[in-house]
């Protein structure tokens, strides 16, 4: 148990095919990435939206996190304290991320160029047109010694699962999910949709992060409660199991809802050494209502 | 323990909800004997649908509107035990359509706090032209339907019955210009429609719609047949 004290986090990821882009062959839409530099980890999940009108999402989820935890981790080794911290993922990761992304979606673009199949036609014109072909949600998580900090777009949930038990979504909602429609790195005002929070563990000691798309949570019979269930079980799992048996059970984990609500699922994980195999997790919150 | 991480999952719900005119007019030339055996046709294609679908559980709810609205079947109902026993125009009665879409908002409010589910698929139906004497105007009821996320959502389609039916309103209604609009004017092209409008709207809600884009629906080749409402008064 760190009392809070310096955190050194662990990162996990995985992910899962949806029995609907199995079936459809349409493969995997999602990805994911993690990155550990000195005492930072990162990790990223992202979305691609699927949809043909976005042929080339997977590419853009793929560059979208392997950017997000490239600039997260990178600022994050940077700064010094939750407060700056906050300042460096607003003012440096957003904007760079959107014109990051942009850039390498043409470069992409330009080095697999579109074929004149039906199945790759731009429905705008110019470079708006080809992001749109790569459109993708993201969430990132950075965690340092002091601070774990989170930048999200579109749809999906980040999870924040507290020393003393208490499962928090820590990111303020993007008021236009309507759990049908999804917001984008791919839009053109992308930067009014990106969302950031940074939780300071100098007081408090974090268990765990985790970014989990949206897959997980379609088939859940709990559409209201169902993140507080995950946080209590994996803050529990950890402490009393460790990381590499969370690591282990992940692919599993995801299966069950790849397979019942057909979407891809994949999740990503910042855990706490610190709290690894340290005894019985007790609770302090009550279920969402 | 290991087998699962959280709470129960479960196929999202794809709910289908059938807004059938019941007013005076459709007592005339056998329009709700039509209707009614139109919707008994096509329970097996929806059937069908959902077992088509391992990833959607399709429920059905049936709402009438004449002079009020009334719940044929207010209990969302798996389309496995959907049995259609008929419904009955109201004699002299109005078509309060603001009333009804009024009502869907406040199910559509209901079904974006449960916070899961597919777009919904809702089949309007109606052969005459909105009154407004006992509830609001169809714009308002329209309106209030378009101020709920899930009512902008779900997938709209409508089928006009007979040359009286307001085609402008049901546009209005769908609010897309690429979606069909289809007008009956006999029995068997009614359960053409509704056979058609149904399978698409389970196809369209249940397809994940990701992004800004939407769904495109293409209209099959109908009957035509005598067309006995195109004419009569």
């Amino acid at each position: 148990m760190t009392s809070a004290g310096l955190h050194i986090w662990k990162a996990a990821a995985a992910s899962w095919t949806g029995a609907a882009h199995e079936a459809a062959g349409a493969g995997n839409q999602d990805a994911y990435a993690t990155l550990n530099v000195d005492d930072v980890t990162a990790v990223a999940v992202a979305d691609g939206h699927g949809h043909p009108a976005h042929f080339r999402s997977r590419y853009g989820a793929q560059l979208a996190v392997d950017l997000a935890v490239s600039l997260t981790s990178k600022t994050a080794l940077n700064v010094d304290g939750p407060q700056a911290l906050s300042e460096g993922l607003h003012e440096q990761v957003k904007p760079q991320l959107i014109r990051g992304w942009r850039q390498n979606v043409l470069d992409h673009a330009a080095s697999v160029p579109f074929s004149e199949d039906a199945t790759e036609k731009l429905l705008e014109p110019g470079d708006e047109g080809i992001f749109r072909t790569y459109g993708t949600t993201l969430i990132a998580i950075v965690g340092t010694p002091v601070a774990v900090g989170f930048v999200q777009i579109g749809d999906g949930d980040a999870i924040a699962v507290f020393g003393d038990g208490e499962v928090s979504r820590p990111l303020p909602e993007d008021s236009s999910l309507d759990g049908i429609h999804t917001t984008s790195l791919c839009q053109a005002d992308a930067g009014k949709w990106l969302r950031v929070a940074v939780l300071d563990l100098s007081q408090r000691d974090l268990r765990l992060a985790l970014a989990v798309t949206d897959g997980f949570a379609a088939p859940q019979v709990d559409g209201v409660g169902w993140w507080w269930h995950v946080g209590v079980d994996l803050g529990t799992h950890l402490q009393e199991r460790g990381s590499a048996w969370i690591r282990e059970q992940l692919p599993g984990w995801l299966s069950v809802p790849a397979q019942t609500g057909g979407d891809d699922t994949t999740m990503a994980l910042l855990l706490n050494q610190g709290i690894e195999a340290s005894g019985p997790m007790v609770s302090t919150d009550p279920v969402p209502a | 323990m290991g087998d699962r991480l959280g709470g129960e999952v479960g196929r999202k719900p794809l709910h289908f909800f059938f807004v059938l005119d019941i007013s005076g007019s459709m007592q005339r030339g056998g329009r709700i004997q039509a209707l009614n055996n139109a919707i008994r046709e096509v329970v097996p294609h929806l059937r069908d649908e959902a077992l088509a679908n391992p990833h959607a559980q399709l429920f059905v709810r049936v709402l009438a509107f004449a002079t009020e609205v009334r719940w044929v079947l207010e209990q969302p109902t798996p389309i496995e035990k959907f049995r259609w026993r008929g419904v009955d125009a109201v004699p002299q009665g109005l078509t309060e359509l603001g009333l009804a879409l009024r009502e869907l908002a406040r199910c559509m409010r209901e079904l974006a706090e449960a916070k899961r589910g597919f777009p919904p698929a809702i089949i309007l139906v109606s052969d005459g032209h909105p009154t407004h004497s006992a509830g609001p105007h169809f714009s308002t009821g329209l309106r209030e339907l378009m101020a709920e996320p899930w009512g902008r959502a779900a997938i709209r389609l409508a089928l006009g019955v007979g040359k009286d039916a307001d085609m402008q309103s049901l546009r209005r209604f769908i609010g897309r210009e690429d979606v069909p609009l289809v007008r009956a004017d006999n029995p068997q092209q009614l359960t053409e429609f509704v056979v058609w409008a149904s399978k698409a709207a389970s196809r369209g809600a249940s397809t994940p719609v990701i992004g800004e884009s939407g769904v495109s629906f293409t209209i099959p080749e109908f009957a035509t047949g005598n067309p006995i409402w195109g004419t009569q008064k």
